[in-house]
This record gives structure tokens, C-alpha cells and sequence, in this order.
């Protein structure tokens, strides 16, 4: 077959307007049976446990109170406005924060630091550390939902 | 009738010679024909020429760096596979059966150390290898694309590496996935800083496609696994046939000028009907009865007994390895608690290095800048002069020396500058989250090594000394990186001049 025929220094004949047609459909055939493949890894249903955690009654959270749930990876900490739950996955690489003595927050991966609020102070964390949202369920129990983020200094209040 | 009973029974008693006879289809490799035979009619031997340069089998010319490698991957090969007869790849049976194949498995203890110190010999003599057909300047045409493909290989080696420390479940590889994986998705960091998340998320699509979950966890260790065992080796030995293929037909390994007897013309005068040059069996186009190419010799057995001792020398060293050092492997998988410092193999850690300035540039951006430079090498530097010699003559020796101590001088200065006075955060606490992703560390390195490369090919004007520059330079970088992440390095990612210095906690 000529291909030079194809490059364009001559109109494109009939026959090889056909022919690339008929390549075209070849490629075009390959490329969506891979992205119809691609879509068989990537779930639609999550087969985790529940993102949710029982942190109990508001009462149980004196003001200065700062407890680290393990099982889910958070801080909750009461002050004088309300409850509040601050992640401790390192929004750099996902690592875990420890809280410093100054209840500041230190990364033990790639040295990132944050403040008390979970801000940046130093380090390659490219965010502050997300806060969660803590609901109160109408049984009067406090949950903290993981997946669930919301802007810093979002704090639960006792209804008035 | 008794004819063919007689016949029968002789055939019986002939069975095992013509058995054997049938499987090599000749007689014994007496003649330089025979010879090509046995190479040229063996599915196993005919990936090898019948003939061999002898500059080719010279050691202090490849090193057997290429065959090292090839030996490591069989070890690997075999040894891989007889660890999948016990592993069990869920995140509950995972680091159990890892402990059973180490401590009660017979010769479990063996194969794994076998397994996990051929991988990082295998690492070890890519790099070698490599560093060794650039300085021969072997890349040159025709050998381009193939050089492309052993960059290729040399990314396959270090993906097989990273999804295989992963599979033991233990902290090191929970932790590895969870800072890859985040590695991964860190195009999220950029479009942040540009507010476009929501609309465009290519960090979180690949971080959805590797994990399977939105968290590491079993989903993440099987696909890991699948990784591991089955769709990175396919593609390896893919290219891997394409890397061996190419050598034959880019001629064999490359050599100088001076290896080379010039032909004669009258003995193999052009014929343009029929070439013997595929067969490897001569070099022109026609042969000439008792004439063959100058300075080759036959594969079988020169070549194979080459091969054979690496392969014997290759396997020694693991074998002592694998016998004086086990494998190490760290306590079970705790999400709730990462090692402090959570360190990688030491061949990443020089990247780790780069990270802990920002993910997306140190764990993406350079590694794709450098690769790309890497394959770039033979398609700008085509000068065909001094090819397969060492470091292409003196100046190109006065060049490397110069950007050893060029790359030693400014990553270490720059290095120290970073430990004694910090990085763009602590001085200025709110600068945009852009400049922080794209001034790097690894940025600046790998700017001051364009700009001296640069400097060197106007200085010589030769592309070639440039690309000699910057390949050290990139090696260095690679050396001190991988040290600096190695030994400096300490809790919470501070500088450290030893381990004993680390406070205790």
C-alpha cells in the first residue's frame, strides 16, 4: 500500500478515505475496550468498615479535654466554644501526627509541623489537617464521621 | 518377518541415542559449521549470534553487567515463584505466612533471602549497567531505542521492588503503600493550589484505582500483588525480549573503531540477490569458502562458558548473602502508628529526601524529569565519534572528573544550606502552596546540573560532553540523595550525623 498517498501533499482519494476509515475504526475500537476495562478496578462500592465513630455524650467532654481515637485516626478536643475533631493523617504523604507536649502537631515521616488548629508551620504538608464533622445523634450520642471534612474551626455547639 | 522383529529390537537398544540425537538434530560440535548449529538450530541458544566479536567477551569492556542483571532476575524468577506456594496474599494471613515461610518452611528462610537480596542486586547492576553503556556511549545509533528500553527496564525494576516490599504486611510496608499511594494521588497538591479539584482529579481517580478502597487495606495488597506477580513481569519480560532482540539486530554489542579488522572487499564482494548477514554467520553478503568474519569467534562455546561463569559467580554472591543475612522483617502492620522515621529500601530514599520538600515535585516531577532526560540522551547527543570507548578518550575523562566533584560540591552546599537554615516555610509562613509544590530542592539540583551541562557542551562543543556533565551529575545526585536519606536522617525526618545521635524515645 502507498502510504504517501496519505500524507497530504494530494487530496485523499476515495479508496484511501475508506482505508483510513477502517484504520480509524480499528484504534478507535482498541481505545474504548481499555477504558471499558479501566473501569472494572475502579470500584463504585467501597468495601470498608463504617467511616463513622461513637465518641459518646457531649458531657463526657469537659472543656480541655484533647482525646486521640486511635481506631480511626483522630483528635477531639473540647475548648470553650465547643467539640471539635481534627484529623491525624499527615495531609502530606498520609502519615500519622503525633500531638506535642505544646499540643502542636509533628509528622515522623517527612517532619511536616502544624499548630495547635492543625495549620502548617513547617515542613512539605501541602494543607492544614482536616477537621471532621462531629454530628449529634437523636439518641443524644456525639459521632465523628472520617470521611467527612469541614473547613477548619467548624466546632459542635450544645443546642441553646 | 524375523527382519523386522531384528530391526525393532536394535532400535530399542538405539532408543536413547536417537532420542538424543532428535532433540539436538547433530552430531557433536566439531567444525566452525557445527558450531553454528548448535546455536542456530537450539529455540533455547538461537537468541545468540553463532558468532561473537571478541572485543564483545572482553570483561573490562561490559563488565557482564547485562548478564548479572539477567542472572539476578532468573534467581528472582524462581525463587518468586516457589514463595508464592506459601503466600497468602490478605491482610490477615499475609504477615503469618511470611513468618512461615522464614521460620518453618523447609528452605523457606533461604529462597526468601535469596528473593529479597537478587532484587536489590538486580537494582544495584541496572544502575551499573547502565552507567556502563553510557560511558561507552554504547546508546549511539542504531542502539537509540534500545537504550529507551532499558530505561524502561530500569522503571519496571524499581516498580517490581516497591510492589514486593509491600506484600510482607508488616510497617515497612503498610507505610511504604500508604506514603506511595499518596505519592501517587499528589497531582491533588497542584490542582488544590489551583482550585480545581472538583471539576478535575486525576490524583484521586489513580488514588481510587491502586487502593480499591478509600483507605489501605486488603483491597490495596491484592491489587499490589497482582502487580508483583503477574502484570509487571509480563511487561518486563516483554520488553525484556525486545532488549535482548535488539541487541542482535542494532550488531551485537557495540565496540571502538579499533576492535574492528578492516574488510577486504575482493573477499566479500556485495551481492545484492541473498544476505547471510541475518544469520549472523558473516558479515557481507556472500560468503567466501574458508574466509570468516575477522576477529569473531564462534558462540559455542566461547560465549556460553562466558555466560555460564556469570551466571555461577552471579549466584554466589546471592547465595552468600542470602546465607549470612536474612531478610528483615518488621512487626505487623498498625495504622494507627507509623515508624518514626518510616524509611523506604535505601534505593528510594534518596527520593524520600526530595518529598519531604513537597510530594508532587519530589515524587513525580523530577522522577519524570530525569526519565525523560534519561531517554532524551541518545536522540540529542547523535555525534557518531567514540563509540564503545571508555568515557569517549581523555577530555571526556577530564569532564567526568570535573562533574564528580562539580555535582559533589553543589548538592552538598545546597544540602547544607536546606539543614542549616531551613526551606521556604519557615521563612515565609504564608507563601502560596504553588511555589512550595515546584521550589524544591531536587528543582534547584536539578537546574544548577542543566546549566553546568549546558556550560560544558558550549565549552567543548560536543554534545557528548554534555551528556557525560549531566549523567554524572544525575548519578551523584542519585549517590549523595540516597546516603543523605540513608544515614542523616533521623526521627521526624531532622538531620542527624549518626544514628547513635538520635534522641530516645
Amino acid at each position: 500500500m502507498n502510504m504517501k498517498g496519505l500524507a497530504g501533499d494530494r487530496p485523499v482519494s476515495r479508496r484511501d478515505f475508506l482505508g483510513k476509515l477502517a484504520l480509524g475504526s480499528f484504534w478507535a475500537a482498541i481505545g474504548t475496550a481499555i477504558l471499558g476495562m479501566i473501569r472494572l478496578p475502579k470500584p463504585v462500592v467501597f468495601p470498608e468498615v463504617s467511616s463513622r465513630l461513637k465518641l459518646g455524650r457531649p458531657a463526657d467532654f469537659p472543656p480541655g479535654t484533647v482525646r486521640r481515637y486511635r481506631e480511626k485516626n483522630i483528635f477531639v478536643a473540647r475548648d470553650n466554644v465547643g467539640i471539635y475533631a481534627i484529623s491525624a493523617v499527615c495531609t502530606h504523604l498520609g502519615c500519622i501526627v503525633t500531638r506535642t507536649a505544646e499540643g502542636k502537631f509533628d509528622c515522623p515521616c517527612h517532619g511536616s509541623k502544624f499548630d495547635g488548629a492543625g495549620r502548617p508551620l513547617a515542613g512539605p504538608a501541602p494543607r492544614a489537617l482536616d477537621w471532621v464533622e462531629i454530628y449529634q445523634a437523636p439518641n443524644g450520642l456525639l459521632y465523628a464521621d472520617t470521611l467527612k471534612s469541614v473547613p477548619l474551626g467548624t466546632k459542635w455547639k450544645e443546642p441553646a | 518377518m524375523i527382519r523386522s522383529i531384528r530391526s525393532f529390537l536394535s532400535n530399542l537398544r538405539q532408543f536413547p541415542a536417537t532420542l538424543w540425537h532428535s532433540i539436538r538434530r547433530r552430531g557433536p560440535a566439531t567444525s566452525d559449521r557445527a558450531r553454528s548449529l548448535a546455536v542456530f538450530s537450539n529455540l533455547f541458544l538461537h537468541l545468540h549470534p553463532v558468532k561473537v566479536h571478541r572485543h564483545t567477551l572482553k570483561p573490562s569492556y561490559s563488565l557482564g553487567l547485562g548478564l548479572l542483571t539477567t542472572v539476578f532476575l532468573i534467581i528472582i524468577t524462581v525463587t518468586g515463584i516457589l514463595l508464592m506456594v506459601y503466600y497468602k496474599p490478605t491482610p490477615e494471613l499475609a504477615y503469618d505466612s511470611i513468618k512461615d515461610i522464614h521460620f518453618i518452611v523447609p528452605t523457606g528462610r533461604l529462597i526468601r533471602n535469596l528473593h529479597r537480596w537478587g532484587a536489590h542486586a538486580m537494582v544495584v547492576v541496572v544502575f551499573l549497567h547502565m552507567a556502563r553503556v553510557f560511558y561507552t556511549a554504547s546508546y549511539r545509533s542504531p542502539r537509540e531505542f534500545n537504550w529507551f528500553v532499558g530505561i524502561l527496564l530500569l522503571a519496571l525494576t524499581l516498580a517490581l521492588s516497591f510492589t514486593g516490599y509491600l506484600l510482607p504486611w508488616d510497617q515497612l510496608a503498610y507505610w511504604a503503600i500508604t506514603i506511595g499511594v499518596n505519592i501517587v494521588s499528589s497531582p491533588r497538591e497542584l490542582t488544590d493550589a489551583l482550585g480545581i479539584t472538583a471539576y478535575f482529579d486525576p490524583g484521586g481517580f489513580l488514588k481510587t484505582l491502586v487502593l480499591g478502597a478509600h483507605s489501605v487495606g486488603g483491597e490495596a495488597l491484592i491489587r499490589f500483588y497482582l502487580l508483583h506477580v503477574m502484570v509487571l513481569p509480563l511487561i518486563l519480560f516483554g520488553l525484556l525480549g525486545v532488549h535482548f532482540w535488539r541487541i542482535r539486530k542494532d550488531g551485537g554489542l557495540s565496540r571502538p573503531a579499533s576492535a574492528e579488522i578492516p574488510t577486504d572487499p575482493n573477499i566479500f564482494p556485495p551481492s545484492p540477490t541473498k544476505t547471510y548477514g541475518l544469520m549472523a554467520i558473516v558479515r557481507g553478503t556472500s560468503p567466501v569458502v574458508g574466509k570468516g568474519p575477522e576477529n569473531t569467534v564462534s558462540s559455542w562455546p566461547h560465549l556460553f562458558i562466558v555466560e555460564m561463569a556469570v551466571f555461577m559467580l552471579g549466584t554466589a554472591i546471592i547465595l552468600a548473602l542470602s546465607i549470612f543475612f536474612d531478610a528483615p522483617l518488621k512487626e505487623i502492620a498498625n495504622p494507627a502508628v507509623p515508624e518514626n522515621p518510616a524509611k523506604a529500601p535505601w534505593y528510594f530514599l534518596g527520593l524520600q529526601e526530595l518529598v519531604s520538600y513537597s510530594a508532587f515535585m519530589g515524587g513525580l516531577g523530577i522522577p519524570a524529569i530525569v526519565l525523560a532526560g534519561l531517554i532524551l540522551i541518545p536522540y540529542l547527543d547523535r555525534e557518531q565519534k567514540n563509540i564503545g570507548v571508555w568515557f569517549s578518550g581523555p577530555v571526556g575523562k577530564r569532564v567526568t572528573l570535573w562533574s564528580l566533584f562539580f555535582s559533589c560540591l553543589s548538592v552538598v552546599c545546597v544540602f547544607a544550606f536546606v539543614v542549616r537554615f531551613g526551606w521556604l516555610r519557615q521563612w515565609f509562613p504564608n507563601i502560596p502552596q504553588i511555589i512550595i509544590i515546584f521550589i524544591n530542592p531536587g528543582t534547584i539540583y536539578t537546574f544548577i546540573f542543566a546549566v553546568w551541562s549546558l556550560w560544558i557542551m558550549k565549552r567543548y562543543n560536543s554534545t557528548r560532553m554534555g551528556a557525560i556533565a549531566l549523567f554524572t551529575c544525575f548519578l551523584v545526585g542519585y549517590v549523595i540523595l540516597t546516603y543523605v536519606g540513608t544515614s542523616l536522617r533521623g526521627p521526624n525526618w531532622d538531620f542527624y550525623w549518626t544514628k547513635s545521635s538520635w534522641p530516645i524515645h
